[in-house]
């Protein structure tokens, strides 16, 4: 008899444990970890222009981008670059913007596009498709109307594009997007930009065209009270 | 008769007593109203200079949760475009933050997207969780120029049975929103162009009927 009840008790446990993990599992979202910058000046590709300091870091470890983004971007052909702006002025605003910052082949001249779009400014129906797809409670789009332009590169690494997967990795990899920014006097800002290299998987090598060693990473830099601009380039 | 009615009714009543509870539990989530979404007044922005000119405010809110989210479910008994233009109108009106709020032409048009609503369960931390993703645009319209294109997160959480909880975490993600956004059409100390180079060119929202 006593048997019969530990064997019910502990049958019971075992429900309870498999109902609380199957809860907190799906509850619990997938997490990825966050990307904490260095000083600009710990980065071997760093620029010191008069009180701006500026770095560039391509991610390329196949393991860190696995544990940062949960994809291995490089091997689709898309390259994560890790900027920090760093200002040591005590008076001066600067504005980084994004869109001036650029990567561009040194072999060929060509500018390589950056993986983020709006559907609602690039598509020419895209009023409508916003109203029709948000009224669908999102079953229609990857991660709101502004994403990462992507699906095919997930697509590529097994994620289908409408997936919940997908669209956590494209929620974490515009979190940890560098937007257009303001960096205030004795404050550093600093995230990624994600540019669309090649289709195929990037080739590390230094000198041949489309490797990482071609690659020519260019960003402006407004001085907001005297709109002087500062150049800063770095070789991938 | 009675007595077979009676020992048939008996296993009954307390099912229907569990489903009546849930129903109790997980349907009595009461709407919002504008006021609820409302931030508290802020005396900095209301010290702050008065931006020159009128505003006209637009607002396009989805009617469901985005993916990828928790739940999915339907949110216009909390929020819809209505509800928060008024929430955002009434906020700049109390604050002073521009010289009038109109509801036609203005010098300046501010506009507001929710992307994304999303939800999560945090058993161990907050509760259930809201979270907004959204675009404040502030356009001059004497000359086209965007003063202002951010995106604004907003964040709320409450802890509460079922759908208890979704009107005060809705609630809540929605003033942190508004508070964020007004800071950014407001702090003149930076530039507020996050969005800029994406949702810079957005086609303008349309004007409720």
């Amino acid at each position: 008899m006593n048997a019969a009840r530990c064997a019910q008790a502990a049958w019971r446990s075992c429900l309870a444990v498999a109902f609380l993990s199957v809860q907190l599992g799906a509850c619990a979202p997938l997490r990825f970890a966050p990307y904490e910058a260095k000083a600009a000046g710990a980065y071997p590709n760093h620029v010191v222009k008069g009180d701006l300091q500026v770095a560039a870091q391509p991610l390329v470890d196949e393991q860190e981008q696995r544990k940062y983004f949960g994809v291995v971007l490089t091997d689709v052909g898309v390259l994560p670059v890790f900027i920090v702006a760093e200002n040591r002025s005590t008076t001066r605003r600067f504005l980084l913007r994004d869109d001036s910052i650029t990567l561009q082949s040194i072999g060929s001249a060509r500018a390589f596009p950056k993986a983020v779009q709006d559907t609602i400014a690039s598509d020419p129906g895209g009023k409508a498709k916003h109203d029709a797809a948000l009224a669908t409670t999102g079953a229609a789009v990857v991660a709101g109307p502004i994403f990462l332009a992507l699906p095919a590169v997930l697509m590529a690494v097994g994620f289908a594009k409408n997936s919940e997967g997908a669209a956590l990795i494209q929620d974490n990899l515009f979190d940890k997007t560098l937007f257009t920014r303001t960096v205030l006097p004795g404050r550093t800002v600093s995230g990624f930009a994600y540019f669309m290299v090649s289709d195929t998987k990037l080739v590390q090598g230094r000198d041949m065209p489309g490797s990482l060693g071609d690659l020519l990473l260019r960003a402006q830099v407004a001085d907001q009270e005297t709109a002087a601009i500062h150049d800063f380039e770095f070789r991938m | 008769m009675n007595q077979d009615s009676k020992t048939h009714r008996r296993p009954v009543t307390p099912a229907l007593a569990f489903l009546a509870m849930l129903g109790l539990l997980g349907g009595c989530a009461s709407p919002t109203t504008v006021a609820d979404l409302m931030p508290e007044a802020s005396t900095s922005r209301v010290a702050a200079p008065k931006m020159p000119g009128s505003i006209a405010v637009r607002t396009s809110v989805p009617t469901g949760t985005t993916s990828p989210t928790y739940k999915t479910m339907e949110v216009s008994e909390w929020i819809d475009s209505q509800k928060l233009k008024q929430a955002i109108e009434q906020s700049i009106a109390r604050d002073s933050m521009f010289s009038e709020v109109r509801q036609g032409n203005a010098d300046y048009l501010l506009e507001v997207w929710i992307d994304k609503i999303q939800n999560v369960l945090d058993i161990a931390g907050e509760g259930f969780v809201f979270n907004f993703t959204s675009v404040w645009r502030l356009t001059r319209l004497q000359d086209g120029n965007v003063v202002v294109c951010e995106f604004v997160k907003g964040h709320g959480a409450a802890r509460a049975m079922a759908a208890r909880a979704y009107p005060p975490g809705i609630s809540a993600a929605t003033r942190t929103m508004i508070e964020k956004g007004l800071v950014a059409i407001s702090d003149q100390s930076q530039s507020y162009l996050s969005a800029q180079s994406t949702a810079g060119t957005r086609p303008t929202i349309a004007a409720a009927q």
